[in-house]
């Protein structure tokens, strides 16, 4: 798990919706909590960004890789966006924005690139800090919610969760 | 006149550097991370069975060209690797064969688009046998967990088994010299060693001269009990105490005579009470009432 060294903050409503997107595993999501120390989420206020990504991992470190994707996916696709974003280039672009809606405070937090290869194609690079499969599960998530039928790819050069410095997505949709 | 496909050794060079530079210039893709000169290889490799098929008329060299790459990327070579490849070749033939005869340039369309099936073909045939794999593996994972939670239950069970085994076969001294086993359960070849075992441990400490086991408690009392109590009572003699067998109901005994199972060997009774009651009269002793009436005693 990558670290931020510069006291960067986390968005509560993020972790909250992704909580949320864990439906019925209540007891589980109770577990991790208390293991971290709290009983709830608060989503008006900001985590220390570390914390946070630490109880993603314990997450997804119980549900494993497939439902970590599921619960991306799922948040996205239920998530309130600004009108005017419904189509999937325009959703993918707009990632970067929306992460950096959601950290704060640290300048190693990273950030995602979005490059169209056509128009059925694009790459997006996440030097991010949560787990490689929630990001998945967003992207898959981004083109579901505009009807469009992707496939998303882990591209080669390595992956963050095996300590890489960034993950590449190649989606074709 | 110019040969046919003249064209295509003409720009040889130039199609498969151009593809090898596309191909290793996609950040993320499969090629990049291979380097450059596998990238030069594939490139090379592809231009050169485009020219032999456009020789020959046929397919044979795209096909295994394409399949080899299929191959050589097994499990890493993502659908967009494959597309990217199809792409950058299909732009780049079709923009040296601009200037080509109309049936050539349909020719070359006809071999990239089999390329592309065959290409396709192998990707799914190989991600298809990815996912065979990882789901065996899956497999035998959670065979392994179930077998391991089966392994501890049947330890723990085994344990418990054990630990009622061991309260259930009580050798608890009544008097001087008497001992009563009351047995609850089924009385198998198990218990039956357990109990000669500590029977006659328990008579060498309480120096007892007779021993009463009750079976009231036993529900299947069969030949094969009757064998290993008999057996009990062997090895009780050989310490020079004697084995009282109580508790026999009606059907028991019914059902040992109709087995034809001999147990004149052993001193058998009705109840507990008449156990103990014979043995004080071995042991010479009675059970007497405590006269304490008005002016005697206390």
């Amino acid at each position: 798990m990558r670290t931020s060294r510069s006291g960067g903050q986390y968005n509560g409503a993020a972790l909250y919706s992704f909580l949320l997107g864990l439906g019925h595993s209540e007891a589980l999501v109770h577990k991790v909590l208390q293991d971290a120390g709290v009983d709830s989420i608060d989503p008006k206020r900001w985590y220390d960004i570390n914390w946070a990504i630490e109880v993603y991992f314990a997450i997804y470190e119980k549900i494993g890789r497939g439902a970590m994707i599921a619960v991306g996916k799922k948040m996205i696709e239920t998530a309130p966006f600004p009108p005017g974003l419904d189509d999937v280039k325009r959703l993918l672009m707009g990632l970067d924005a929306a992460y950096r809606l959601n950290v704060r405070g640290g300048a190693d937090l990273g950030g995602i690139t979005c490059e169209f290869d056509d128009d059925d194609s694009a790459r997006l690079v996440w030097s991010t800090l949560g787990p490689c499969p929630l990001n998945i599960g967003i992207i898959e998530g981004c083109c579901s919610r505009v009807g469009a039928a992707a496939l998303v790819e882990h591209g080669a050069g390595g992956c963050m969760d095996e300590g890489g410095s960034s993950c590449t997505y190649l989606v074709s949709f | 006149m110019q040969a046919a496909f003249a064209w295509i050794e003409h720009e040889r060079a130039g199609l498969a550097s151009q593809l090898a530079e596309r191909l290793a210039g996609r950040a993320g893709s499969v090629f990049r991370s291979a380097g450059e000169a596998t990238c030069t290889a594939i490139a090379e490799g592809l231009i050169a069975a485009l020219i032999a098929d456009a020789a020959s008329g046929k397919d044979a060299a795209g096909r295994e060209a394409m399949l080899a790459l299929v191959q050589r990327f097994s499990g890493a070579l993502a659908y967009a690797d494959l597309r990217h490849l199809a792409t950058s070749l299909r732009s780049l033939v079709l923009a040296a064969a601009s200037g080509a005869e109309p049936g050539e340039r349909q020719r070359v369309e006809d071999w990239l688009f089999q390329l592309v099936l065959v290409g396709a073909m192998r990707f799914v045939a190989q991600r298809e046998q990815t996912f065979q794999e990882q789901a065996a593996r899956l497999e035998v994972r959670q065979l392994e967990s179930q077998l391991e939670e089966l392994k501890a239950a049947f330890a723990e069970k085994t344990r418990l088994l054990e630990v009622i085994r061991q309260a259930s076969t009580p050798v608890a001294p009544v008097h001087e010299g008497i001992l009563v086993v009351p047995l609850v359960g089924m009385f198998d070849a198990q218990r039956a060693q357990m109990l000669t075992e500590r029977l006659l441990n328990a008579i060498g400490e309480a120096r007892a001269s007779v021993v009463i086991v009750d079976i009231s408690g036993v529900p299947l009392f069969d030949a094969e009990a009757a064998e290993l109590v008999i057996r009990t009572s062997q090895a009780v003699r050989l310490l020079g105490a004697q084995l009282l067998l109580v508790g026999l109901s009606p059907g028991v005994a019914q059902t040992i005579v109709d087995l034809g199972v001999d147990l004149a060997s052993l001193k058998t009774m009705r109840s507990l009470q008449d156990g103990i009651s014979h043995a004080l009269a071995l042991r010479q002793l009675r059970i007497a009432p405590v006269v304490n009436g008005p002016g005697r005693g206390r």
